[in-house]
């Protein structure tokens, strides 16, 4: 917006001179797209007055709350909340007599398209943004205020609809979504391996199931509209130090631009990808990462706030008043990015609550018998540690140390290696699901990993990136052609939550038939298997009536209990366990679920 | 610029001039084929009443100041209350349903004073005391007005002993529940209330008490 003072008569004045001047109509189509954007966007005029709407029941909404992003989104292609359906409104859909590219808007209603009407001229346009009147006649929902926009911001917001999601995003082509995976340099050989071959076979099997004359595999509407492709996997291997992933970054890209980065791991930091994704629009979808980047952006989305997170329920349960408040916290962390972070962000939140912190750094300050022989029974401490670690503590006993934490996500402990001596001492802060409603949740996934005949090595890691896998599949089936970086983000932010639930039973039943007669898998033998992905519609598979306890109810089909997003979120998971080994040295929780 | 624009023969302004009519009667153009057929699942204006008693059970929850209060004793102290489900980050139907809460409060001025209003968050894991605080801030919600969240079992059973728990929370409607006093039957306002809707059903409710 070059000129925001001038009047309005002064800038009709001033498009005409342009015109007169022989000035390209582009140029004055580009500001007029500024003008639109900064309406439906931010609710803010030309004049700089904020954009003001008036409700059915007559209150009235201004500035960022009148936006037309808030309900249509930054894509433009509508949402959908609760019985109230808002519908897409670019150009495509609003202005195109053809219609053709369809937009589903509920999981619930799959056959919800939105449906051809006349396409909108001016007036029509008007009458719409004005009176809430739709070209049929009808009126529009009551959630659509009527706005009273003068003819050139009626202008200046049809011209930012007609370019909103007109082409794919970079990446997308008929046939093809490209994808790539960024694995940061130091991740051990075996998991960079495991996470390759699980997001591999998940995509060959994705691949599969959409190939023409395997039909039956995608969902109806992908089959009437054809908008199936084939995804492509590129794996950027970033090297050497942080400060250069930047411009490694984004020669990959240049040379071969991705729709959405999936998956992806690094074992210290993130952020230059974090930065990248937000820089250049890329979604970042659940890469497996210790310590997510800040801050929160757009198209960056983690399963959990990782070890900030663990920082917070730990600070919460220490000073909650369930048990003595220490005198003294002693942190072990290694001396790394994620140690450090981790190490800081409890000091912080237990800065000046009355326990004194003390953060050691492993290896510089000592080695783990060194920087534990002082510790009191008033004291406790907190293990940020990772599996290479443990080892060394195993050949240590606990001693004097009553109250020792250690970091889930960090530690990847498991009941079976964790060192006995120290079991009933030991608090976990955990951010995933128990161990024992865990295996209900993930028993798919590892029935899965047999069939496609893949080693175990990290059930947190390699179930990620599953997820990951599978959740992209759903989403983008329920995208349909509008295959836009912006609505990708939108719609997962609307299904997470309700996939989650959905398809924990449809896994569920799923499972019910693995093993048993009419099985294909026994048949044809597992290597030839196609599951779906995606959601199958659920009345399609009628089981036998499974006996109670069977088949028990889940809320995922993760490692976390639970995931969800929405508007403004981006972090799946919310809280953590304290959890802590019972007598069989099975983890228990100890406490609810606490969400800091 | 001069030297351009003299070179700008009469008849390529005239072009341009033309090219911008043409753009303009594009845009007027109306093509009065208006057939096609809307699916929509409608929010009409107007919304459904229904008298009804809920068993509500009692559990802990976060008030957006931090405190730690009983949904039962926050429920029932003997005051009026209009109850809603909602969540912070929602983006089409809560923020018309709070709005419509806070001009309700305003226009009833004194005679609301022994009013009690709940919000309750049906997304309680991110809805934490502050994020509640802040949006309670945004309608200007006073003492009068408390949002609460709590855990996830809390926050489900709550909808469900409401009747308003439809599975997930991109799924949940616009409902207003009103009662007149403990132990008396719940109004409950199914769709979207203007102010004026709730103003004539809380005189309704409290001038038969």
């Amino acid at each position: 917006m070059k000129t925001p003072t001038l009047s309005r008569r002064s800038r009709c004045a001033a498009l005409l001179l342009g015109c007169l001047l022989g000035l390209p109509l582009g140029a004055m189509a580009a500001d007029e797209v500024e003008i639109g954007r900064r309406i439906y966007l931010e609710g803010q005029l030309s004049s700089g007055q904020p954009l003001t709407g008036r409700r059915f029941d007559g209150t009235v909404v201004s500035g960022r709350s009148a936006a037309c992003v808030s309900c249509h989104r930054r894509s433009g292609l509508g949402s959908v909340e609760g019985n109230v359906l808002v519908p897409p409104i670019t150009g495509k859909f609003l202005f195109a007599s053809d219609q053709a590219p369809l937009a589903t808007m509920d999981q619930r209603r799959r056959k919800s398209f939105n449906q051809a009407h006349a396409p909108y001229d001016a007036p029509a346009f008007a009458r719409a943004v004005r009176q809430g009147i739709a070209i049929d006649g009808r009126t529009m929902q009551v959630v659509m205020p009527h706005y009273g926009l003068d003819d050139a911001e009626l202008r200046a917001l049809g011209a930012y609809l007609r370019q909103l999601s007109a082409e794919w995003s970079p990446g997308v082509t008929e046939e093809n979504i490209r994808l790539a995976t960024v694995i940061a340099p130091g991740v051990n050989a075996a998991r960079r391996q495991a996470l390759l071959d699980t997001l591999r076979s998940a995509m060959a099997q994705k691949n599969g199931s959409t190939a023409p004359g395997r039909r039956h595999m995608v969902s109806p509407a992908e089959m009437m509209s054809r908008s199936e492709r084939n995804w492509q996997l590129d794996v950027w291997e970033l090297q050497g130090e942080p400060a250069t992933w930047a411009a490694q970054l984004a020669e990959h890209y240049r040379r071969q631009p991705v729709f959405a980065l999936l998956s992806g791991v690094t074992e210290s930091t993130w952020q230059p990808v974090h930065e990248f994704c937000s820089r250049e629009a890329v979604p970042c979808w659940f890469p497996s990462v210790a310590l997510p980047a800040a801050p929160e952006n757009f198209y960056n989305l983690y399963f959990s706030r990782g070890v900030m997170l663990e920082a917070d329920v730990l600070a919460g349960h220490l000073l909650d008043g369930a048990a003595p408040k220490p005198q003294r916290l002693i942190q072990i962390h290694r001396d790394n990015v994620v140690g450090n972070a981790a190490a800081r962000a409890l000091a912080t939140n237990l800065a000046g609550r009355g326990i004194t912190v003390d953060s050691r750094p492993l290896g510089m300050a000592g080695t783990l018998p060194a920087l534990l022989s002082d510790i009191g029974p008033t004291d406790a401490v907190m293990f940020w540690l990772a599996p290479a670690d443990l080892p060394a503590l195993a050949e240590l006993s606990p001693g004097n140390i009553r109250r020792v934490y250690f970091s889930g996500e960090l530690g990847n402990i498991q009941e079976s290696s964790f060192p006995p001596a120290w079991k009933s001492v030991a608090r976990l802060v955990y951010p995933y699901e128990l161990p024992a409603r865990r295996a209900a949740n993930l028993a798919y996934f590892h029935t899965w990993l047999k069939l496609r005949r893949l080693p175990l090595v990290d059930e947190t890691l390699q179930s990620e990136a599953y997820f990951a896998v599978s959740f992209l599949s759903d989403t983008l089936a329920e995208m349909l052609h509008n295959v836009h970086r912006d609505y990708l983000l939108e719609r997962a932010e609307e299904m997470l939550s309700k996939r989650e639930g959905g398809k924990a039973e449809e896994e569920a039943r799923m499972r019910l038939y693995l093993g048993r007669p009419g099985d294909l898998t026994r048949k044809y033998g597992a290597g030839n298997r196609q599951v779906a992905t995606r959601d199958l519609p659920l009345t399609d598979v009628q089981g036998p009536a499974t006996p109670a306890g069977e088949a028990p109810r889940r809320a995922g089909t993760t490692v976390y209990p639970r995931l969800s997003l929405a508007q403004d979120q981006r972090f799946a998971s919310k809280g953590a366990y304290i959890a802590r080994f019972d007598e069989q040295g099975g983890l228990v929780a100890d406490g609810e679920w606490s969400v800091p | 610029m001069v030297e351009k624009l003299a070179k700008i023969s009469r008849a390529t302004l005239l072009g341009k001039l033309g090219a911008l009519l043409a753009l303009a009667t594009a845009w007027g153009a109306a093509s009065a084929d208006d057939h096609g057929q809307h699916q929509h699942f409608e929010q009409a204006p107007g919304y459904v009443r229904q008298v009804s008693s809920y068993q509500l059970p009692e559990t802990e929850l976060r008030r957006s100041d931090g405190a730690k209060v009983s949904f039962r004793q926050a429920i029932d102290d003997g005051k009026p209350v209009v109850l809603n489900f909602i969540y912070t980050t929602c983006t089409a139907v809560c923020p018309i349903m709070s709005q419509s809460f806070a001009e309700f409060r305003q226009r009833l001025g004194a005679e609301g004073e022994q009013l009690h209003m709940l919000s309750i968050s049906i997304d309680p894991e991110e809805d934490t005391p502050e994020r509640l605080a802040d949006y309670a801030s945004r309608f200007a919600a006073g003492s009068q007005w408390q949002f609460y969240t709590g855990s996830g079992r809390a926050s489900v059973m709550l909808q469900k002993a409401f009747q308003a728990y439809f599975g997930d929370k991109m799924h949940h409607r616009p409902i207003a529940f009103m009662r007149a006093a403990p132990g008396q039957p719940w109004v409950r306002l199914e769709g979207f209330t203007t102010p004026d809707d709730l103003l004539k059903e809380y005189r309704q409710l409290v001038a038969r008490r």
